[in-house]
């Protein structure tokens, strides 16, 4: 499946700028898309697919048949898959303050003629659906038979199901939260002072030559620990140690838990900007669905009008099933149907990822169901 | 829809019972059978909890709403008087806290019922008598079944009576006259309804 990678933009003007959370206006904005399958005539087959924290429009097939990776959940799009592009039409666009084409901190911001870095407005998850929303608009969808997506992307499904009532037929949140713990706060927190600490930093004016490399790939690798899980270590890697038949005395790499997470840094450095990494888990810690509702989850989950499929994994120590549980309650509460699962898994939270069989075939089923309604909606 | 299979005695008694237009909540739905019919047939808004992940899945692919929770772990995200009817089918004997789970749901719902086998029927008290030995449950022998608490009609209604639990009416299944006159010898499966007598709105 070869897929192009195409632009929006608007906010030429001060009137079409997109108002953030912070106060202050943007624009103009890119958001970088992808699409597969074709919208039908009632334009009632539309899917927005969310993308996680540092993950891009790429979804699914490739560039040139000469790419050597496809896009990163193309075991789950295309023709016959769960989100099967014969019935569907499928739409992946890169959230806002990212570096994969979408208007972000490496973007030229034109009132100065050089790139943003720290002067980029920080960013919520609201505005990145706020700017999804102009995508939607200009694509020519009105309604979007279902909003899915795992952890950030899981986030804004929830937003825009909030947010934008009238526009989402069903929602599928896998692997997320209505808000972070303070836990995975606290794991933002720690990547970014890694970050900001790295002599190389530069309050961000950085050159593309010489990022901060060591800070960038201490968060990595630090937040990369959080999307496994003590048993997937333990099956993946034990206890062995690398290329050595004994520990070296020193504190090179021994093990090969060591060897993969700085491979894991290392691989994260060359593709993925420092600045982006600041705004983006910075909005994810800022995100709490409650806000929609003067700080109570059901109030805000009550503005919404779409059915629920919620995910979640059970090994998932970062978005835990709890939290999920709780998002539950709260459409329990309003006398909602509600469908839960938690798969069992112990691929911990990158199982949304990984568990595509058991995940392709839920959503599969619950997309064909909310296909038969949607209309009735 | 597809793969709907028939419903048992007890499920067909229970679709009986509920009015139409009954918010429902079926704890152990598996597939969801029955939620679908009281769906279809009577309008009924429903819902379905299961813990077995390959059920719940069956629910997703389906279309019925379904949770996935452990009823051991009680139905503490369910707030009071959410539901009208709760039902427990042919699962009371694996709950470990089964009287926990009944107050639970007369707490979520204003019924509840429940379908139980009679290990006081005939039959069984013959296998006794005549082998010494307990009957089988589900194919497994005694000691491997998951099915740890099981009674008869009698213990059932003492049950009800000791933890005072508003038993409202048993429904004795089959159409003879024996295992209506006489349900705790002749019933093999009854359907219990708890709640309040003056509960239809």
């Amino acid at each position: 499946m070869i897929v192009k990678p195409q632009t929006y933009t608007f906010g030429h003007t001060s009137d079409d700028a997109l108002p953030l959370r912070c106060g202050r206006k943007l624009g103009p904005v890119s958001i970088a898309y992808e699409t597969w399958g074709s919208l039908n005539s009632e334009a009632s087959n539309a899917i927005l697919v969310c993308h996680a924290l540092t993950g891009s429009a790429h979804a699914a097939g490739k560039y040139h048949e000469s790419d050597k990776k496809p896009g990163w959940w193309d075991e789950m799009i295309g023709p016959g898959k769960a989100f099967d592009t014969d019935r569907y039409f499928i739409v992946c666009s890169n959230v806002l303050g990212s570096c994969y084409g979408s208007t972000g901190p490496t973007s030229i911001n034109p009132a100065t003629g050089k790139a943003y870095a720290m002067s980029f407005p920080v960013i919520t998850v609201a505005d990145m659906v706020n700017a999804q929303v102009r995508l939607a608009d200009f694509l020519g969808v009105k309604k979007w038979l279902s909003v899915v997506g795992g952890s950030l992307g899981g986030m804004q499904a929830l937003q825009w199901a909030v947010a934008y009532p009238e526009r989402v037929h069903s929602c599928l949140p896998i692997a997320t939260t209505a808000r972070l713990s303070p836990q995975a706060i606290g794991w933002d927190w720690v990547g970014r002072e890694a970050i900001l600490s790295d002599p190389k930093f530069l309050g961000g004016e950085y050159t593309k030559e010489a990022p901060p490399e060591r800070g960038l790939a201490v968060a990595r690798m630090l937040a990369h620990i959080t999307y496994l899980s003590d048993a997937s270590m333990n099956e993946k890697f034990g206890r062995r140690l690398q290329q050595m038949s004994d520990v070296n005395y020193s504190f090179d790499l021994n093990y090969q838990v060591e060897s993969y997470l700085n491979h894991q840094g290392l691989s994260f450095v060359g593709r993925y900007d420092a600045n982006a990494y600041l705004y983006i888990t910075r909005a994810t810690d800022y995100f709490d669905l409650a806000s929609e509702g003067g700080g109570d989850l059901t109030a805000a989950l009550a503005k919404s009008r779409c059915a629920f499929g919620i995910i979640s994994f059970s090994s998932d120590w970062l978005f835990t099933p709890a939290q999920s549980e709780e998002l539950v309650a709260s459409l329990l509460r309003l006398k909602r149907e509600v469908f839960h699962c938690d798969i069992q898994s112990d691929y911990g939270h990158d199982a949304f990822l990984l568990e595509v069989e058991t995940l392709g075939s839920l959503v599969r089923g619950f997309l064909s169901n909310q296909q038969r309604s949607f209309g009735n909606g | 829809m597809g793969d709907s299979r028939d419903l048992n005695p007890d499920q067909l008694e229970i679709l009986r019972i509920i009015p139409a237009g009954s918010r429902v909540l079926d704890l152990g739905c598996g597939d969801g059978s029955l939620l679908e019919r009281l769906r279809d047939e009577k309008g009924c808004a429903i819902q379905g909890i299961d813990r077995d992940q390959k059920m719940v899945m069956r629910c997703f692919q389906r279309g019925i709403p379904c949770i996935m929770l452990d009823l051991d772990q009680g139905l503490a995200h369910i707030d009071d008087a959410s539901f009208d009817y709760v039902i427990l089918g042919r699962t009371f004997q694996q709950i470990h806290r089964p009287v926990r789970l009944l107050k639970e749901m007369l707490r979520v719902g204003r019924r509840a019922l429940i379908s139980n086998l009679n290990l006081g029927h005939w039959r069984f008290r013959t296998r006794l008598a005549l082998t010494g030995r307990c009957p089988e449950s589900d194919g497994e022998l005694w000691y491997a079944t998951a099915n740890i608490h099981q009674g008869s009609h009698r213990d059932f209604v003492d049950m009800a009576r000791r933890e005072g639990l508003p038993l409202n009416a048993c429904h004795p299944l089959g159409a003879s006259l024996l295992a209506r006159q006489f349900p705790s010898l002749f019933a093999e499966l009854l359907v219990y309804e708890l709640g309040q007598r003056k509960a239809e709105a």
